[in-house]
């Protein structure tokens, strides 16, 4: 573990041995797949977003793989927030944080999970204010500044732990961040997916069973670094990246950008669980090569 | 079974017994055995066993009509052995088709395929025997080599003149064979869960109690690894 004190970061108060974890959604919903993030090398664990009743999510197409992306519209599918005690217990029992991604529909339901999370024990907790494709979720709920500010305070209310906000790419997302950090969130994950659509020329249809989409990968890494700097340059937050990191340039890309932390998603699909070494083996020998001492001194050093 | 012209390009040419899934569009996308691949004009073959409303509108589907599909998903497997038995009931027989195309040049194969009636056992015998491989028929009425069920015939069956024994079928068959196996040769199983996305992210084909998926774990897996999932429940 020494090898990593270069990479060592802390993001809202949690220590973490590197910026390197799994996006929400991502194996997080069992022991089973919390064991292979372990597995994998995170450096914490996010859940699958929890609800407060379990969701069975869309029936297949829930996905489109293509080359530059995934399109998925899985549905929010997950076990409920009953079941946050079991991966709580599973990530502690080997040392790691873990950040409760939570979805509900307004500002009480959000309230409720809070409370449940907290109470078995998570780290910190994600808001999901950002799920393209699941209606009365995600950019549902958070459809307004107010209801944003809303579910902050119901959220910040239950506790003095860390809790994070999940953001996607939009217009507003400037006005959003500011928004939610005036209401005391601690940091913004930035950002979900983007919503899409593919249809099949032939059947002349949408292929997925939603119609629409989350797109996520390569295709919006762009999208991804330009949001994380635009927030950072203006409020200096604290910020986890998401959005097409595959490899340790688009993961430092992020960090570059602002990113105290990096969410890896699709890039479990394409390089398996071997990706979060791969990127980690990447970043410490470009700060070998370019005399980098801390990751910290890289935090934001793209944004003047 | 039906055969599809794929439109398009597969990347890779798709190995026994990997899967797809495929896509009627309007209904459902569901995983479907790949029966049989011939690269000269991309055709895809599956066999479908109409159980609910995806899988009979497949089995109704007449030319021309589209359907989605993506893959090859799973994993291939190459047998180690030189003698093979398969027993396969139902729709599980799909997959081994794809394994006589391509496997059992050069190996000692041999089927025992098995169905509730006789008048269910169709083709598949003639579609085996055409590829070279030996059948025996087992179905619960008259007609069939052994009156019985598959596993009925795994015991009166001198399976230890095989190295290596791959059960398809209904999870009830595999659960009986699981029990029954017999010491010494090496056992394997395909077995099925609800696929979703197929590519090892949505956890939905998670074998009970352990960390297996079997959309990119399996379809097919060892003795040892499904154990308890075959002999619990
Ligand atoms: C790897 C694999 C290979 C398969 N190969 C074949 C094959 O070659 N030929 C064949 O006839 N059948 C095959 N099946 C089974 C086939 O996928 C199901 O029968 C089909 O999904 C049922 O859909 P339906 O809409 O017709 O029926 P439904 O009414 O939706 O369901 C009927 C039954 O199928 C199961 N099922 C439903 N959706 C799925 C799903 N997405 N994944 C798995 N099971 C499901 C249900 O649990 C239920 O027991 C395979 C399954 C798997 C996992
Ligand atoms: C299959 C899949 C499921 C996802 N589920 C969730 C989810 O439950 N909650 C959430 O906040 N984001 C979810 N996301 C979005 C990811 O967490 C991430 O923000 C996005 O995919 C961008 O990162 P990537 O390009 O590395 O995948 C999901 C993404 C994918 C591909
Ligand atoms: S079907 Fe999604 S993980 Fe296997």
């Amino acid at each position: 573990m020494r090898k990593d004190s270069k990479l060592s970061v802390s993001v809202t108060g949690i220590e973490l041995r590197h910026p390197v974890m799994n996006a929400s959604g991502i194996l997080g919903d069992s022991v089973e797949g919390v064991r292979r993030l372990i597995g994998s090398g995170v450096s914490a664990v996010v859940t699958k977003t929890l609800t407060l009743e379990p969701r069975e999510g869309y029936l297949p197409p829930i996905l489109v793989p293509l080359e530059y992306g995934l399109l998925n519209a899985v549905g929010l599918a997950n076990p409920g927030i009953d079941y946050v005690e079991t991966l709580v217990r599973e990530a502690h029992s080997s040392g790691l944080p873990i950040v409760v991604s939570i979805g509900g529909r307004d500002p009480d339901e959000f309230h409720v999970l809070a409370v449940k999370a907290f109470e078995s024990g998570a780290d910190a907790l994600e808001l999901n204010l950002s799920c393209p494709h699941t209606p009365g979720y995600g950019v549902d709920t958070a459809s307004t500044l107010s209801t944003l500010k809303a579910v902050a305070d119901s959220v910040k209310s239950v506790t003095t732990k860390p809790v994070w906000a999940k953001l996607g790419y939009n217009r507003s997302i400037l006005d959003e961040a500011g928004a939610l950090l005036e209401k005391g969130i601690d940091a913004l994950v930035l950002i979900n997916t983007i919503p899409g659509m593919a249809i099949d020329v032939y059947a002349k249809k949408p292929i997925l069973t939603n119609r629409y989409g989350g797109l996520s990968g390569p295709a919006i890494h762009p999208v991804a670094v330009y949001t994380v700097y635009t927030v950072y340059r203006e409020y200096r937050a604290h910020i986890v990246g998401a959005g097409g990191a595959l490899d340790w340039v688009s993961a430092l890309e992020l960090i570059l950008a602002g990113a105290r932390a990096v969410q890896v998603g699709t890039g479990f699909y394409v390089k398996g669980l071997r990706i979060i070494e791969e990127i980690l083996d990447g970043i410490r020998e470009y700060m070998d090569k370019t005399g980098a001492k801390s990751l910290e001194e890289l935090i934001g050093s793209a944004v003047d | 079974m039906l055969r599809f012209r794929v439109l398009g390009r597969l990347h890779v040419e798709p190995e026994p017994p990997q899967f797809v899934m495929l896509w009627v569009p309007g209904l459902e996308a569901i995983p479907m055995s790949i029966a049989g691949y011939d690269p000269s004009d991309e055709v895809l073959e599956f066999l479908v066993k109409p159980v609910g409303s995806t899988t009979s509108k497949l089995a109704e589907a007449r030319a021309p009509e589209y359907m989605g599909v993506y893959g090859p998903l799973g994993k291939p497997w190459y047998p180690s052995g030189r003698r093979i038995l398969f027993l396969a009931g139902g729709s599980g027989v799909a997959p081994i088709l794809h394994f006589a195309r391509k496997r059992c040049n050069g190996r000692l194969c041999h089927v025992v395929f098995g169905a509730w009636r006789f008048d269910e056992v169709g083709e598949i015998p003639s579609l085996l025997s055409s590829l070279g491989v030996s059948v025996t028929t087992a179905c619960l009425d008259e007609g069939c080599d052994i009156k019985g069920t598959l596993v009925d015939a795994y015991k009166t069956l001198s399976v230890e003149e095989y190295d290596e024994i791959v059960v398809s079928g209904p999870i009830e068959v595999l659960r009986k064979i699981a029990v029954e196996r017999k010491q010494g040769i090496r056992h394997y199983y395909i077995l099925e869960a609800i696929v979703k996305c197929g590519i090892g992210l949505c956890s939905s084909c998670r074998l009970p109690g352990t960390s297996l998926l079997l959309c990119v774990d399996g379809p097919l897996f060892p003795h040892h690894l499904v154990e308890e999932v075959l002999l619990e429940a």
